[in-house]
């Protein structure tokens, strides 16, 4: 619960770029200052002590308590000013903070000197203002309260851009709505402005009237359908300026009202007040700009990355950094290729892993942006034969439930792991995996609902989920050289090859084969210059491939997480496809990827925008990696390192001694060919008083523990537990079962195998014939 | 902090809906008092009822000046001002009109405005003001024949006095 209200916050304090306010300060200064030599010869008459109107008659009818220019005058007698002097010189302060506020000159008192003059000016002189002085008067407020930047100042080209949060546009975006929507609703309500007598009321009244149009009266539906443009304009700004579909269009249809206005009935400038406020607040692009001078990372990160890597005998290392939509650092360590002495260059590809999974994620936020999924729509409206072991997961399992990992699934790994099926059978075979508890009970991280999520992208784009991610996403993005599939990079030259330990030393291991069954959760392969774009949109919105509103969802906390190991990390919370956790305090969207020979991290800063990549081709070099991302975020964010290197220092794991038990059964009664529904073919033999256990390219020796019970003599792969493996005791007739502990996690469910084959009996029992049918 | 500000910004946005809504204006005591000068403050209490939900008419001050010698002349106070200008100026005589309405303050705008004209045209000794407004006949009426008209609503003479300096 709190981690969502931390993630709610982040959306009014997401950084965007200050340009929009910077726009409005320059340009409100300057129409007002404009304004006020227009009124130069003028602005005594109204104003002045020796005015049309005598202010002690002014005060009579103006709110008392609000100072004007009399009161501020006043104030100045006991300086020796008299009233006359007094008002020239405030004029000119109003005229000077305009200008210091145009130019850039110490923004903020300038705004505040501004707004407080012209306040003054507005309660003083109330007679003979109207609505486009209030409307500078709440915008110059705005102005007073919010940075806008040091963008189009003098000072800009010595400091990078600022940024500013999201919520102090979106607060004069929104009141600018209402604004239109109060005018729109209010005319709306008089009959005038439905039969065109306002229009035609307006137009003839000699104070705005600039061409004769008596002629108007004859062709009365010409004022009409002025009068309706009017009323649909303003009421619709509200509803088609914020969709980016229509935004230029309707932004189009408010800049020709209003030069309609100042045509038509000269009001210049109030016509081009209200131009400037929909330009600025709507126009100029809030995403945030490139700048020469980014932060990026000190001097001091290179060493570490280079320690880092010689530790832990990683060969290669690819690292980035974006901001402001921007990559501002790109650079590689080490090789790709060891043998061969080819370097990594921001430009090598890297196999994603798991980091693929926010592709999807983005996949789907497309498509239930336009409306064609729901997020909280149960999967089987898109996949009516989404079939689960467990019916109840399997009716009402939503999409946003498969992209935060709330199936009730565990892990599953060993499933996909190098699958000789298709991804269509192995969404068909998912119906007989064992789940670990009831759907959104828990989180379990499960790669496979990426794959039914893939799958209903197939189903309801018509589309393949690679050409859906290609054309939608790769292309807008301009990611030209990311792949989604092992083989496509293979035939890309500047690929890193994947590096594993083998007794201790660093090698080369053949890449992963057989990924494209799980290619939703983990097959997208790019490079950090092709992931900047990537990490850009996910970090500031931009380019707007989903409305704020979705993009929103994709980083939004969902699902709460275990708590991490690390005490600066924390509410960990799964948002789709990305993680979602506060790092000392500062929120933090992220994602890992691991894949044979390779480990990588994404991730952004969501308060300051920037974002990093790290990419290794070292097999379960975890620690390194995340030394590397916490030590870049660090810096990233202006904080004191901390000592990652030696925080997350790899304890060394000694082996575990196995017992081993004198065998009290004949081995080879459990020798054969073992079947699973959804696993498929598992084969044990013997060897000596030992078994070896084969599953696809797995092998491993397994020694007696007693009661029928065998323990691998290693981990079979690294960073998981040893395999301990069973054999049930079958009365005559019943098939000879193996439980295997293929999940590693505690509570974790025991898959059980049905022997088919061995070298002596045959015994029935369900195999992939049943999976095929 | 950062929840702090965002109850602000929010508590801000529903004062600009609740002014838009006409519903500050109805606040009364301390509490009303504190919205409206919030309101002036940050412009939130804005009804924008620009034109809403009728066109008003236009109102002026005309005035007509005359000598001892009996020469008469007339000026509004728009006449040979810009578009801008002439607008701020023309709209000062009939929001004061409309704003005071007693009749001894009205009188007494007046006379300033009176004053005014007197002591730009030192030859005059006698100016009567006239507030008009504009009246539109609507497009039927005109293509009947109606046309538009100034109308007279409110008029006072003033007379320089004998020891007044010009």
């Amino acid at each position: 619960m709190r981690s969502q209200r931390v993630g709610h916050l982040s959306t009014w304090f997401r950084p965007v770029s200050a340009r929009p306010l910077a726009g409005l300060r320059v340009g409100l200064s300057l129409l007002l200052l404009l304004h006020l030599v227009w009124l130069s010869n003028d602005v005594l008459s109204l104003h002045g002590d020796r005015g049309l109107i005598p202010w002690e008659l002014a005060n009579l009818l103006r709110d008392p308590w609000l100072p004007g220019l009399p009161t501020l005058a006043r104030a100045l007698l006991p300086l020796g000013i008299g009233l006359h002097t007094a008002v020239i010189l405030l004029l000119s302060a109003y005229a000077g903070s305009l200008l210091a506020l145009a130019l850039g000159y110490s923004t903020r008192l300038s705004a505040v000197l501004a707004w407080g003059l012209h306040l003054s000016l507005v309660m003083s002189g109330f007679a003979s203002f109207y609505g486009v002085d209030q409307l500078a008067n709440t915008f110059l407020f705005y102005l007073l309260l919010f940075p806008s930047g040091r963008a189009w100042t003098f000072a800009s080209r010595a400091h990078r851009e600022e940024t500013i949060p999201v919520g102090c546009l979106r607060v004069m975006q929104f009141h600018l709505c209402v604004i239109y929507l109060a005018a729109g609703l209010n005319k709306a309500m008089g009959r005038q402005w439905w039969n065109g007598e306002a229009i035609w009321q307006i137009v003839s009244q000699p104070i705005f009237s600039t061409f004769d149009l008596a002629w108007l009266a004859r062709s009365s539906w010409i004022p009409m359908l002025a009068g309706w443009t009017t009323l649909v304009v303003e009421v619709g700004y509200v509803f088609f300026i914020w969709p980016r579909r229509t935004r230029k269009a309707w932004c189009a249809a408010t800049i020709g009202l209003h030069l309609g206005i100042g045509l038509f009935m000269g009001l210049v400038f109030f016509s081009s007040v209200m131009i400037l406020l929909t330009v600025c607040l709507f126009l100029i692009p809030e995403g945030v700009p490139a700048a020469s001078d980014a932060r990026g990372l000190s001097d001091d990160f290179a060493p570490i990355v280079r320690r880092l890597m010689a530790r832990d005998q990683v060969p290669g290392v690819a690292v980035g950094v974006v901001e402001r939509g921007h990559l501002v650092v790109a650079r590689g360590f080490g090789h790709r290729d060891v043998d061969r002495q080819l370097p990594i260059t921001p430009d090598t590809i890297f196999p994603l892993g798991s980091c693929s999974k926010a592709f999807t994620a983005t996949a789907i936020a497309l498509l239930a942006d336009e409306g064609t999924i729901a997020l909280d729509a149960p999967v089987r409206r898109y996949l009516p034969d989404f079939w689960l072991q467990d019916p109840v997961a399997s009716a009402t399992l939503t999409t946003r439930d498969l992209l935060t990992h709330r199936s009730g699934l565990p892990r599953h790994d060993l499933f996909w792991y190098q699958a000789p099926f298709s991804r269509d059978e192995l969404y068909q075979r998912l119906r007989f995996l064992e789940p670990s508890g009831p759907a959104r009970s828990q989180w379990r991280y499960n790669s496979l609902m990426f794959v039914v999520a893939g799958r209903i992208v197939e189903k309801v784009s018509g589309e393949s989920w690679e050409t859906f991610v290609a054309t939608r996403v790769l292309v807008p993005l301009h990611m030209h050289r990311t792949r989604l599939s092992a083989d496509a990079t293979e035939a890309d030259a500047n690929h890193a090859s994947p590096y594993a330990l083998r007794d201790g030393r660093v090698q080369k291991i053949p890449r992963l084969e057989s990924s494209s069954a799980i290619a939703p959760a983990g097959a997208v392969q790019a490079s950090v210059r092709d992931l900047a774009p990537w990490l850009a949109f996910h970090a500031t919105g931009s380019p707007a491939l989903l409305h704020e509103t979705m993009w929103r969802e994709l980083h939004r906390p969902q699902a709460e997480m275990p708590a991490s190991d690390q005490p600066e990390v924390r509410h960990r919370s799964y948002a789709l496809g990305w993680i979602y956790e506060s790092y000392r305090g500062h929120p933090l969207v992220s994602h890992n990827g691991a894949i044979d020979g390779f480990v990588v991290h994404l991730g952004f800063l969501p308060e300051t925008g920037q974002g990093l990549i790290v990419l290794m081709n070292r097999d379960l070099a975890t620690e390194a990696l995340m030394a590397i991302a916490y030590s870049a975020y660090d810096r990233l964010l202006g904080l004191e390192p901390l000592d990652w290197e030696k925080r997350l220092e790899e304890a060394p794991t000694a082996l575990p001694t196995v017992r081993e038990t004198a065998l009290d059964f004949p081995i080879e009664d459990v020798v054969g060919r073992y079947e699973h529904p959804a696993y498929g073919p598992l084969t044990i033999g013997s060897q000596g008083h030992r078994l070896v256990m084969q599953f696809r390219s797995l092998h491993t020796t397994l020694v007696y523990q007693g009661k029928r019970r065998f323990l691998s003599l290693t981990p079979i792969a690294d960073g998981v537990p040893q395999l301990s493996i069973r054999f049930s005791t079958p009365e005559r007739g019943e098939p000879l079962e193996l439980f295997v502990a293929l999940n590693f996690e505690a509570g974790d469910p025991v898959e059980v195998l049905t022997r088919v084959s061995s070298p002596t009996c045959h015994h029935g029992g369900s195999g992939v014939a049943n999976v095929a049918s | 902090m950062k929840r702090l500000l965002a109850g602000v910004f929010t508590a801000h946005l529903t004062l600009v809906v609740a002014g838009a809504l006409h519903l500050t204006s109805r606040v009364h005591g301390p509490l009303g008092r504190g919205l409206r000068l919030y309101d002036a403050l940050s412009g939130a209490g804005d009804s924008y009822s620009f034109f809403a939900p009728a066109v008003g008419p236009q109102l002026r001050a005309r005035f007509t000046l005359s000598t001892p010698q009996g020469d008469r002349s007339e000026e509004t106070l728009e006449t040979g001002k810009t578009r801008e200008v002439g607008f701020r100026v023309g709209n000062l005589a009939g929001t004061i009109y409309v704003a005071a309405k007693r009749e001894d303050l009205r009188r007494a705008f007046l006379g300033a405005l009176a004053a005014s004209r007197l002591g730009a045209h030192p030859e005059a000794s006698r100016v009567q003001v006239d507030i008009e407004d504009w009246v539109m006949p609507t497009m039927a009426e005109y293509r009947l024949g109606a046309r538009p008209r100034w109308r007279s609503l409110h008029d006072a003479t003033f007379v320089r006095r004998a020891n007044d300096s010009p």
